[in-house]
């Protein structure tokens, strides 16, 4: 390379640099090891850089919620007495609920339900773009986590592993543009898939113009794609749109703020059925 | 010693961008932090270090943030860096307008390239906002055009007290 001129000499960096991309880029997306072992290689070495923001990030998150709390927490402690009274009294009539419940689905021979075995993760970093809607978990194989499984949070759906590597893993968010789910109206029981559009919303599709589906209805993960288990919440129908096509156009907002997750779970064994009795409704 | 700074450029830019991430991650979406140490050495008209910058920056912001195509990001800021150093060869853009047009149009160009590297990989898109992109633009401006400054004014003083002592 000495005896070639300067600019030639940048020109040859240029196509060498960029060739070596593109062939990490179709590596990657034909799942090849060599960029994944090269992609996970750099995440391990610059994670302490990562830790170190994100951790400076929690501290000053904790500082301006901290200040803001005690702006409200006067008044918060007032109110929270009157319910706590309340939801003793509330309680008392749950617990005697749940020995009935209990007692009956004994005499009808029913199977007790089964909560998905989850592991609990703190999101590191999160992207919220429009071309690009992710999170990285602290949790990777070494704690169970694998590539397809979904990952709930309070509150419903949040979306599905894609990446993991031993400590870390890249979650992919329901609004992201190549997300799916598929989801149910359980107040009518038509079913759709729902997917991301980049934004903060979602938008379901495959429904007749028909279906019978009104603003602020709840839509439920199915459980027919086969990787989110049946009956946690996706979202709200916000938007319903009749146009000329054999589709509504349904916009759903997400039942979890996606834009303020810390504490995720991530379902490590095969799906379970509903978590609780948000039944669904059968098919029309 | 230049690699060490360069390498602490991109530290700062990594942890930088973590931070904002965590903070506000809806806010973290419209500033790329990532592009502050292609501009600094693009600027300067210093193309094999904005290549080579370019593509370290891209390949830890695709190890981290990115799911779809490891490589994609180092992609964009390598062309950006060789074509922001081409420019800055042939015109003095190292100055406060220079720097806030080059900002400017760097995000521009990356978003442009995104969507053709995205359909050419057949990787879903986002939707096309041009009000957002012209936000973004003037957002990443401001920055590049602000930090570097800073960045410069720095050095100089630095230079000074060592020419002093």
């Amino acid at each position: 390379m000495r005896g070639i001129h300067p600019r030639r000499r940048d020109g040859v960096w240029l196509v060498v640099l960029l060739s070596g991309q593109l062939v990490l880029m179709s590596a990657h997306t034909r799942q090849a090891n060599g960029a994944t072992a090269l992609e996970n290689a750099v995440a391990a070495a610059s994670r302490p850089l990562v830790a170190a923001g994100a951790g400076l990030g929690r501290w000053i998150d904790g500082s301006l919620r901290f200040v803001g709390e005690l702006w409200v927490a006067r008044r918060e402690n007032t109110r929270l007495r009157a319910e706590l009274d309340r939801l003793r009294t509330g309680l008392e009539r749950a617990r005697e609920l749940e020995r009935e419940n209990e007692r009956l689905r004994r005499l009808l021979g029913m199977r007790e339900h089964l909560a998905p075995a989850t592991v609990a993760g703190s999101v590191i970093t999160a992207v919220l773009s429009e071309q690009q809607q992710m999170l990285v978990l602290d949790r990777g194989r070494a704690d169970g986590v694998l590539p397809d499984r979904p990952v709930l949070a309070w509150g419903g759906v949040v979306g599905r592993v894609v990446e993991a590597n031993a400590h870390t893993a890249k979650v992919r968010l329901l609004t992201d543009p190549s997300s799916g789910i598929a989801g149910v109206v359980p107040r009518t029981g038509w079913e759709g898939i729902v997917v991301g559009r980049g934004g903060r919303r979602l938008e379901m599709l495959y429904l007749p113009a028909y279906a019978e589906v009104l603003p602020g209805d709840r839509v439920v993960s199915s459980g027919l794609d086969g990787v989110f288990p049946k009956g946690f919440g996706i979202g709200r129908v916000i938007h319903l749109e009749e146009g000329a096509s054999a589709s509504p156009r349904i916009l759903l907002e997400p039942e979890v703020d996606l834009g303020r997750l810390e504490e995720v779970l991530v379902v490590v064994e095969g799906t379970a059925p509903a978590p609780s009795g948000d039944a669904v409704a059968a098919a029309p | 010693m230049r690699l060490l700074a360069a390498a602490a450029g991109l530290a700062a830019a990594l942890g930088g961008e973590s931070l904002a991430a965590r903070v506000a991650p809806a806010a973290g979406a419209w500033v790329d932090l990532m592009l502050l140490p292609v501009a600094w050495y693009g600027l300067q008209g210093r193309a094999r270090w904005a290549m080579g910058v370019g593509c370290a920056a891209g390949l830890l912001h695709d190890a981290w943030f990115r799911v779809d195509a490891f490589g994609l990001e180092g992609f964009k800021k390598t062309l950006l860096g060789w074509s922001l150093a081409s420019l800055a060869s042939r015109f003095d853009l190292n100055q406060a307008v220079g720097r806030l047009a080059s900002g400017m149009l760097l995000v521009v160009a990356d978003q442009g390239l995104e969507w053709a590297l995205r359909g050419l990989l057949d990787v879903a898109q986002g939707p096309w906002r041009p009000w957002a992109l012209g936000m973004r633009a003037l957002v990443n401006g401001v920055l590049v055009a602000t930090v570097l400054a800073g960045l410069d004014r720095c050095l100089r003083r630095g230079e000074k007290s060592a020419a002093r002592h």
